[in-house]
């Protein structure tokens, strides 16, 4: 007994088998339905958006490491930087010029969350940093989208594309975009749509938030009212004049709500750490994406309005705090 | 009689409970050592005055030290023997505080005094004072004097005597043991505590996974097995055993009546203002030796376990006992032992060697293998939100942590209401030693307010 040392240190003595690690990976299990998703539909352009921006992170995470004199152990094995690399690929469209990806990458890693200390101190979503640069840097690049099913084993930019329904909506109506798919809903659900890699199979982002939820990784709070209010709001609309908005169904199934809601505003570092808290910032959401869609020059709105939320994140956590342990001035109850 | 209950409602954790590694085996007392080494002052409050010099010849049950004051407990001597020195020496959480070193002659003069007799409840006006003289503080861990706790203020209704028998931190098998072997003793110092409270009600929370001690204490309660240690005009007690979900801190005080009875008692607040007094069913036993035999507080049952212990188990030890003698007690410790843990695993003091002595508070030892126990590396918060959802008193730990670590010491007033029951550090996927950080932050906090 004496020959070992001993451990001291302070209560609890006891930790759950729970890490930083274990989440991200979690995390990645739930991404692969869509990511399996987006490569059936965007075929190998997809693959190389995901595997680009994936390197990248991991390249640019180790060289801010270095920079910073910071240990690659753990903080590159941990799994942030693959998590940070899928979403950014799911936030980009199939077509993007590698370059491009890559420039994503470093933004995300670099300037949304690095050069604020690493993880867990990025005030932003970085994936949404990332992508709300490029799309203002390559306006173009960030809004043509490949056909899905379309030259999948294809290369280069030259695809077909076509606009996105929210897009068909934004610029030429609820009429056109009624006529130019009929059999919408199903494709929606499915991911027969374009969009960016992962804005396009609803049931395998569902699958993926389901995932989560069950592993407590995420609750519900965020993901249910953030949709719940783009439903409220925009069935509100609806109702007024439902031959120039389109029908709430929609839009809580087109674009990158179900991505934002699920895998996005659910991210931890940004998000409230309350309950409470986390009901505001998804209602929050939910209401600037509905304002955009609906009011706002841009077909969609769900990274603005994440970005616009985390930016609320520190004041709620301040003035959203639990209720203090105490009586409500009850009667007594017996057993 | 007995109904089960869904425990505290919020927060709390469930860690493996590791509980029965010691039960099962038969109660062992350990024989009292050449030497015993006995620390002056054992409870919370104001220390203790020693009364006897260097030399002196002291039998069991003399008093070593008095209270100084109404929040202090008197010490008396675990053996008969001779006063070796009182100087000052280590004991589990300090390195030096005044102890008295007392040569065990082996002959336990004085022992014989504490008979247990039949309480005639004519004599009800003396056992708060019986109790207090004989040193009694709750056995739970607090060590906070029973008698005051059994001295509501005037203005305060006390209707329910309630009784920690939940035990819920893992290994420790000490309450459920005294509870199985002892269940009508342990009942009638319920009845003595709410003789002296002057109420008929009792209830007894005891966690699901002690079915034997819940037997035990509601077949006791059932055939009122205790009125046979009194005599005179006793009045009726309503007592209730009540079976609780196993969910630790389950017997904190504050969750415990929140279990039982649904009410909160808010942080500063004492459970006087809910109506009730909680005290421990190790504490129960004790309040009942006190008065039916007049025995100071000079042993108590505690357990020595984890798998860095030959033989875990449960032990009936004289205070003042090195950890060392009542470990050799239990097959002596292994070869790869990596940590000693003075109390359970998520509120206990880890100490760096055995030479310490069993004092009133030491409910067990955990001699714990790397298997075990591991030293964790602290990482960044990721703002996870997990240790906010397992506080059991609503506080946002992460964030009097990040208080600490940027020293806003004027921002982390909300750690004074943090009863360091260690859930949030549990839970932590980032490893943070969130309960270190909450007792630096009421350090400084009461240090700014004076």
């Amino acid at each position: 007994m004496s020959s070992t040392k001993l451990i001291l240190q302070s209560s609890p003595h006891l930790r759950d088998d729970d890490s930083v690690r274990r989440i991200m990976l979690t995390v990645l299990i739930a991404l692969a339905p869509a990511t399996v998703a987006s490569v059936l539909m965007f075929g190998t352009r997809a693959v190389v958006v995901l595997v680009l921006a994936v390197l990248g992170c991991l390249a640019f995470e180790a060289i801010a490491l270095k920079i910073m004199k910071k240990p690659l152990m753990p903080y590159l094995t941990d799994g942030s930087a693959v998590v940070t690399g899928i979403l950014l690929a799911m936030n980009l469209p199939s077509g993007l010029p590698w370059w491009m990806v890559l420039v994503g990458a470093l933004v995300a890693v670099v300037l949304g969350k690095q050069v604020y200390g690493g993880i867990g101190s990025n005030p932003f979503n970085p994936a949404l940093v990332a992508r709300v640069f490029l799309f203002i840097s390559f306006p173009t690049a960030m809004t043509t989208w490949p056909v899905p099913g379309s030259d999948l084993f294809g290369m280069g930019a030259d695809v077909a594309t076509a606009a996105t329904p929210l897009g068909v909506l934004k610029t030429d109506g609820l009429a056109a975009l009624m006529s130019s798919d009929s059999n919408l809903y199903m494709n929606l659900l499915t991911g027969h749509v374009g969009g960016c890699l992962g804005e396009t199979s609803a049931i395998a982002l569902i699958l993926g938030g389901l995932f989560l939820l069950l592993r407590k990784v995420i609750s519900w709070e965020i993901p249910v009212t953030f949709i719940g209010t783009v439903f409220a709001f925009t069935g509100v609309f609806y109702l007024v004049d439902s031959s120039t908005y389109a029908d709430p169904l929609f839009q809580i199934l087109s674009g990158g709500v179900m991505l934002g809601a699920i895998f996005m505003a659910t991210d931890m570092v940004t998000t409230p750490v309350t309950r409470k808290g986390m009901l505001l910032f998804g209602f929050g959401c939910g209401l600037i994406t509905g304002v955009i869609r609906l009011l706002g020059s841009y077909p969609e709105g769900v990274s603005f309005s994440i970005l616009i939320m985390n930016g609320f994140t520190p004041l709620i956590d301040r003035y959203i705090t639990p209720a203090p342990f105490e009586d409500k001035g009850g009667e007594l109850q017996a057993p | 009689m007995s109904s089960a209950t869904m425990g505290f409602p919020k927060g709390g954790v469930h860690p493996p409970e590791e509980k029965e590694l010691s039960l099962g085996a038969e109660l062992v007392t350990v024989t009292p050592p050449k030497k015993v080494i006995v620390p002056v002052t054992q409870h919370l409050g104001r220390p203790s005055a020693v009364v006897v010099n260097r030399g002196d010849e002291v039998v069991v049950g003399q008093v070593l030290a008095e209270a100084t004051g109404p929040v202090s407990a008197a010490v008396h001597s675990p053996v008969s023997g001779k006063v070796l020195k009182i100087a000052d020496g280590a004991v589990i959480g300090a390195d030096r505080v005044p102890v008295i070193e007392i040569m065990n002659n082996g002959e336990d003069t004085g022992l014989d005094a504490f008979v247990q007799k039949t309480v005639s409840w004519k004599d009800k006006s003396s056992f708060l004072d019986w109790i207090r003289d004989a040193g009694v503080v709750g056995l739970g861990g607090a060590t906070f004097p029973t008698h005051i706790k059994l001295m509501p203020p005037k203005d305060a209704t006390v209707h329910t005597l309630i009784i920690n028998g939940c035990e819920c931190e893992p290994y420790l098998t000490a309450d459920d043991t005294l509870m199985q072997w002892k269940p009508a003793e342990v009942l009638a110092g319920c009845c003595i505590m709410a003789g002296v409270l002057g109420i008929s009600r009792i209830l007894i929370g005891i966690e699901d996974n002690k079915p034997r001690a819940i037997e035990a204490m509601t077949v006791a309660a059932r055939e009122g097995t205790y009125a046979s240690f009194f005599d005179g005009d006793v009045p009726s007690f309503d007592v209730q055993v009540h079976a609780l979900k196993t969910r630790y801190p389950q017997g904190a005080e504050k969750q415990l009546i929140d279990a039982l009875i649904h009410r909160k008692v808010g942080a500063g607040k004492l459970p006087f203002t809910a109506g009730v007094v909680v005290q421990n069913s190790g504490t129960a036993y004790a309040a009942f030796e006190a008065v039916a035999a007049r025995k100071p507080l000079i042993d108590r049952v505690m357990t020595v376990t984890g798998k860095g212990v030959e033989k875990p188990g449960n032990f009936l030890v004289r205070i003042g006992t090195p950890i060392s003698e009542v470990v050799n007690a239990a097959g002596g410790a292994k070869e790869n032992l990596k940590a000693i843990i003075a109390g359970g695993p998520m509120m206990g003091k880890s100490v760096k060697t055995l030479e310490l002595p069993v004092v009133k508070g030491t409910s067990g030892v955990l001699l714990l293998t790397g298997e075990e126990i591991e030293e964790y590396r602290e990482r960044e918060c990721i703002r996870c939100g997990r240790c906010v959802e397992a506080c059991p008193v609503n506080l946002v730990p992460c964030d009097v942590a990040a208080f600490a670590e940027f020293r806003q010491w004027d921002r982390a007033g909300k750690a004074m209401e943090c009863v360091e029951c260690g859930c949030c550090q549990y839970v932590c996927p980032a490893n943070r030693y969130l309960v270190l950080y909450n007792r630096l932050a009421k350090y400084h906090w009461r240090r700014l307010q004076k």
